[in-house]
Order: C-alpha cells, then structure tokens, then sequence
C-alpha cells in the first residue's frame, strides 16, 4: 500500500512544474513524510495548480474546441465504424472459407475490404492523433484536466449512448466480440491511444515543424479521401433504417478540422509566408473531395420508351449487392437520369415508371472512376393498360347510369 | 495588505532568515499557530506574494537529507517587510479596548 501511495505521490507531482516538484518531494524526503500524508498534500497542490490554470483561456478553448466536439465526433466515428464492419469482420473470420481466395472476384472483394478497413482504421487514427496533438498544444500544462475529459468523453459515450444493432445478421450480434469487445478495441485502438500520443507531442512541440505538418496533412487528406466512401456506407449500416441525411453521412469528415488548425499554428513566416500557408490549407481543403470522388463511381443514362421517346419521372433504383443500401435517382424532361458518386462494388439497377414494364439489370460492376452508361428501353405493361382501360370504362358506365338516374 | 495566511507566511520567513525555505517555513508555522499547513496553500501562496513582490524566491542547492533535491529559499523583501508592518500595526489598531486585549494587560505581570 505505501509503495502505490509513494507512486501515485510520483505520477501525481509530475502535474507540477520542474522545480516545484523538486522541491516538494526534497521536502518530503527532510521531513520523513507518511506516503498517506505526502500523497493527501502532493494531491492538493496539484489540484490548486489545476485549478489556477483554468483562470486563463487556452484550457477553456481547447475543452471547447477540442475536448467535447471532437471527443463526440471521434467516438460517434469509431461506433459507426465498429457496427459498419463488424458484418464484414464477421464473414472473414468466423466463416472463413478458402473459396475466398479461389475465384478472382472473391479475391477481389477480399483485397477491397482488406483495404477498406485498412484506409477506415487510418483514417481514424490520423485524426485522432491531431486531435490529440491540437489539445495538447492548446491546453499545455492544464492537459491533465483536458486529458482525463477527452478519456471520459472517449469511453463515457459507449456507455451513455445505447448500442442498437441494425436487424440484420442476427448472428453477428449475438457475439460478445462483435457486440462489446469491438466497441471498446476499436475505441482504444483508434481513438484513445493515438489520441494519447498526439497529446503528448502537442506538449512538446507547441507549434510544429512546418514540413512535417505539411506532409502529415497530406497523409490526412489522403486517407480521409480515400476512406470518406468506406465510412460513409458505415455511418449507413450502422444507423439503418434510418436513413441519415448527406449531412449526416458526410460528419466523419469534419474530424480532418483539427488538421487545418495544425496547418494555420505552423510559423510560416520563416518559409514563405502567411499567405502561401492559408493557399496551402485551402488546396488540402480542395484535395480532399477531389480524392472523394475519385474513389467513386458515376452511372448515367437514358430512359426510352419503344417508340423512341423519353420516359419521364422513372424512378431508378440501384441497389448495391454486398450492402443492400439503396440509392434513388429519377428521370428528367429528356429521360435522363444519374447517380453522381456511388460506392464501388456491384449493383442491381431497377427502373420502374407506370404503364411499363418494371427493368431490372443485374450485377453491375462499378469500378473506380467509371462513368459507364446504362440506358434502358422500357416495354409497355399490356397488363397494366387493359386494367386501366377496363377500370375507365367502368367509371364511365358507373357515370352513365348515375346521370339516367338523375333524370 | 496581506492576508491573515500571507502575514503568518511573512512573519515565518522573517524569523527564519538565511534558514527560510518551503519544509521550513512550514514547519514554524504549524509550531507557532497549532494548526496544520497544508502544502498546496504554502506553495500557491508563496507563488501570489512573490507576484506581489512581497517575497523573492529562487532554488537552493541540493541536501542528502532530502535525497539529492533543492530548496525553495524564500526572502522577504524591504516591500514585504513594510506590508507585513503595517498589517500588524493594523491588527494592533483594531485590537485597542477589546476585551481579549484589555484582560491580557490586565493579567500580564
């Protein structure tokens, strides 16, 4: 007991600045101080230097800017994560076959979501990390307080929030692993300690080193452009059915902010100045929806029907086939129709619009930047057009003896 | 002018002289009001006087006795020594007629 008293006295004068802490413990030791009493008086202290370090602003900011909105978004991110994949987990290790590496497809889709996972979890940890970097620049000594919040923001949101796991593969969820233990490893693994290393070089460093900084904000903009899709599809599995506005979809970006901040800290002066910093972080800023969209892929096309005209407010429907999201889009005055940016992989495309027959074409592969045109030529519902006939003459007849009654 | 803790804390660091440092000052002032003194509030103090120009302190040289670390000497400056003065010179005031000074002259010999 006195041995952990003497090391929490330790860690906990190390909240105290150099000479302080020197000559605090220096008056421990001439005055043969109880590990109780040296740690009821180590603990005071610090508590009053704490305390004294919230009367300026930057602890304030950085719990501000950094601890709560940031310390949300991280651990809302790595939620949606951890229920976006854990299907995908699921199905590579509990059901691991070897027919996975047989087919060329197969592998394919194993590669894809090797990589997926790789960019998510990378994606993750650099923005943790520069958080943690911008809350330790920002907070400097009163990091302990800021410190222990993030933590408690980090963890405390896995329990304040109620997990509710998508209805679908049962099975999964079932699992302790997939429904507790990846919650929480995720959490450690790609928020908590990241963010504990950014922290502890945002100590050291106040202001970082301009080329570092630019080459960490590349690598940033670089993972989140091409983990912005992966995520996006996550944030949708993990809140199905609902079915979150692009808002929404979008909000794992907004964790890239605190990059900007490190961006804007660096003394650009001493390279080449303030301004060729801002055009520097605004082309980042432009870099990474350009490398968005380039892990995309675009479907256009025309909607006829068999006399050759266009078919206009078709719905079109095209479903993707590993996650069953589907993505809506209708036909225009000239029958055309598009969806801008879907996730790649292979997709069912359905157009359907009244008096026809409904379309369906099946097992669409959608590769990067592809922008291949799926035209479609609908067939008349005959079906549908003697019911309709047979239901106007009906209302007809109905009218006709209505008005012989009246007379 | 100081308060009542700052004024014990000077009046220590007076007594003490060349002698005056944290475990110290710590120490006379626990002997000389009975009651504890905790390190956080001798430290924090120490810190506002010293801002108040009351005080000057700087690191000392380091003792086996406590096992190879400095001092935090403290000296009261001639600002100090003026407020610390007046605070008492203040209490003395306010004390004339009262009964507890009153009784105590009357059963000094």
């Amino acid at each position: 007991m006195t041995r952990i008293c003497w090391w929490l006295v330790d860690r906990l004068s190390r909240a105290l600045e150099q000479d302080e802490r020197d000559a605090v413990l220096g008056d421990f030791a001439e005055s043969g101080a109880t590990a109780a009493k040296a740690l009821r008086d180590v603990l005071g202290l610090v508590v009053r230097r704490q305390a004294a370090l919230w009367t300026h602003w930057r602890p304030w900011l950085a719990l501000l800017l950094v601890v709560a909105p940031f310390g949300i978004l991280l651990s809302l991110v790595c939620r949606w994560w951890a229920e976006g994949s854990a299907t995908t987990f699921y199905l590579y290790v509990n059901g691991w076959t070897w027919a996975y590496l047989q087919s060329p497809g197969a592998r394919l889709d194993l590669a894809r979501n090797s990589a997926g996972v790789f960019l998510d979890c990378s994606a993750l940890i650099c923005w943790s990390w520069t958080s943690g970097f911008v809350l330790g620049s920002l907070s400097r000594r009163a990091i302990w307080a800021n410190r222990a919040l993030f933590c408690l923001v980090i963890f405390g949101e896995l329990l304040a929030v109620r997990q509710h796991h998508n209805p679908y593969n049962p099975g999964v969820w079932s699992l302790a692993f997939y429904s507790l233990m990846l919650p929480v490893l995720a959490r450690t693994l790609l928020v908590f300690l990241p963010s504990l290393w950014g922290m502890h070089r945002g100590l050291r460093l106040a202001t970082p080193p301009p080329l570092q900084t630019i080459l960490w904000a590349v690598a940033i903009a670089t993972t989140t452009g091409l983990a912005a899709r992966d995520l996006e599809v996550s944030v949708m599995l993990a809140l199905w059915p609902l079915r979150p506005s692009w808002g929404l979809r979008l909000l794992p970006l907004a964790a890239v902010c605190p990059a900007g901040f490190m961006v804007a800290t660096v003394k650009w002066r001493h390279w080449f100045g303030n301004a060729a910093g801002c055009v520097l972080t605004l082309g980042i800023v432009t870099v990474i929806p350009i490398l968005a969209k380039t892990h995309t892929a675009s479907v256009p096309g025309v909607i006829t029907d068999p006399s050759g005209r266009r078919v206009v407010s078709a719905t079109v429907i095209a479903r993707n086939r590993s996650t069953n999201i589907k993505y809506r889009s209708s036909s225009d005055k000239q029958g055309r129709y598009g969806f801008d940016s879907l996730p790649l992989g292979f997709y069912d495309l359905t157009v359907d619009a009244p008096g026809f027959k409904k379309a369906v074409r099946e097992n669409i592969e959608l590769i990067v930047g592809a922008t291949g045109q799926e035209d479609f030529l609908l067939k008349v519902d005959e079906a549908s057009h003697s019911v309709s006939d047979r239901s106007r003459n009906h209302i007809a007849d109905q009218a006709g003896s209505e008005r012989r009654r009246n007379r | 002018m100081p308060g009542e803790f700052e004024y014990l804390l000077l009046s220590a660091t007076a007594r003490l002289g060349e002698e005056a440092y944290g475990a110290a000052i710590r120490r006379d002032i626990e002997d000389s009001t009975g009651r504890r003194c905790s390190l956080g509030a001798l430290y924090t103090t120490l810190d506002r006087l010293e801002a108040k120009g009351l005080i000057q302190t700087w690191m000392g040289g380091a003792t086996p006795q406590r096992g190879g670390r400095p001092k935090r000497m403290v000296r009261v400056t001639a600002k100090g020594l003026r407020a610390a003065a007046a605070f008492y010179d203040t209490v003395v005031r306010a004390s004339r007629g009262v009964s507890w000074e009153t009784d105590r002259v009357r059963v000094r010999p």
